[in-house]
């Protein structure tokens, strides 16, 4: 695949808060830059990792939507930032363990 | 050089508390594919180093020249980089050539930058 010759997207994760939201685990390094061929599943599990939550607890969403896990970031970028300057803001919500 | 090639095999993600440098799809010569840069200015001007002493003390460490023209036609043919953001030609002094100075964007590189690096692999 040689992903690391890929062009790159330069990404800002911001946590959504609800009141449900008991967690506390907020990413401290929110800007993110990954190869356009990157999928929302490895993002996905990349921020889980440094959260340490399981998997199925994150979800990423753009402006309120979930975004679906076999996306790239390069369709990403191209249906929903194109034209605009980096980084594209994305957002992401922890699901409460106990729901 | 296994492990290198694996981890050519794996998504990289860069993750930073500051907003990233941006970086540059090039392809810097006729024998080579292209591959990510940043301007070795904007890098100077984060590490506050003197080009000498950045090549001093990280000689492994890949620096590339490019003429402006070419940069600013490659970049903009790139469709996730608005223009704007392309920087412009600096003003250069009479008889010195138009060149823009590049660095290899590299694990250690990003590092230095003081960012943290993962890998993800395309099928897990």
């Amino acid at each position: 695949h040689y992903f690391r010759y890929d062009e790159h997207v330069s990404l800002c994760l911001e946590k959504l808060s609800s009141s449900k939201d008991k967690s506390k685990a907020v990413l401290q390094q929110k800007y993110v830059r990954c190869s356009v061929r990157a999928q929302i599943r490895h993002l996905r599990r990349v921020l889980c990792h440094r959260l340490g939550l399981p998997v199925q607890h994150v979800q990423i969403l753009f402006d309120n939507e979930p975004l679906p896990d076999h996306m790239t970031m390069k369709q990403l970028w191209l249906s929903r930032w194109f034209g605009k300057p980096a980084p594209l803001l994305l957002h992401y919500s922890i699901k409460d363990k106990r729901r | 050089q296994e492990e290198e090639e694996q981890e050519a095999d794996n998504f990289m993600f860069e993750f930073s508390d500051k907003p990233l440098l941006p970086s540059y799809n090039l392809q810097v010569s006729v024998s080579r594919g292209p591959c990510n840069w940043f301007l070795f200015s904007d890098v100077l001007k984060r590490l506050k180093l003197s080009s000498r002493i950045f090549q001093a003390r990280f000689p492994h460490l890949e620096v590339a020249t490019l003429p402006w023209a070419e940069f600013q036609r490659q970049v903009s043919l790139s469709q996730v980089l608005v223009q704007e953001e392309v920087p412009a030609n600096p003003e250069q002094a009479p008889g010195t050539a138009e060149t823009v100075e590049l660095v290899h964007y590299e694990p250690e590189l990003l590092q230095l930058l003081g960012s943290a690096v993962e890998y993800q692999a395309w099928s897990s």
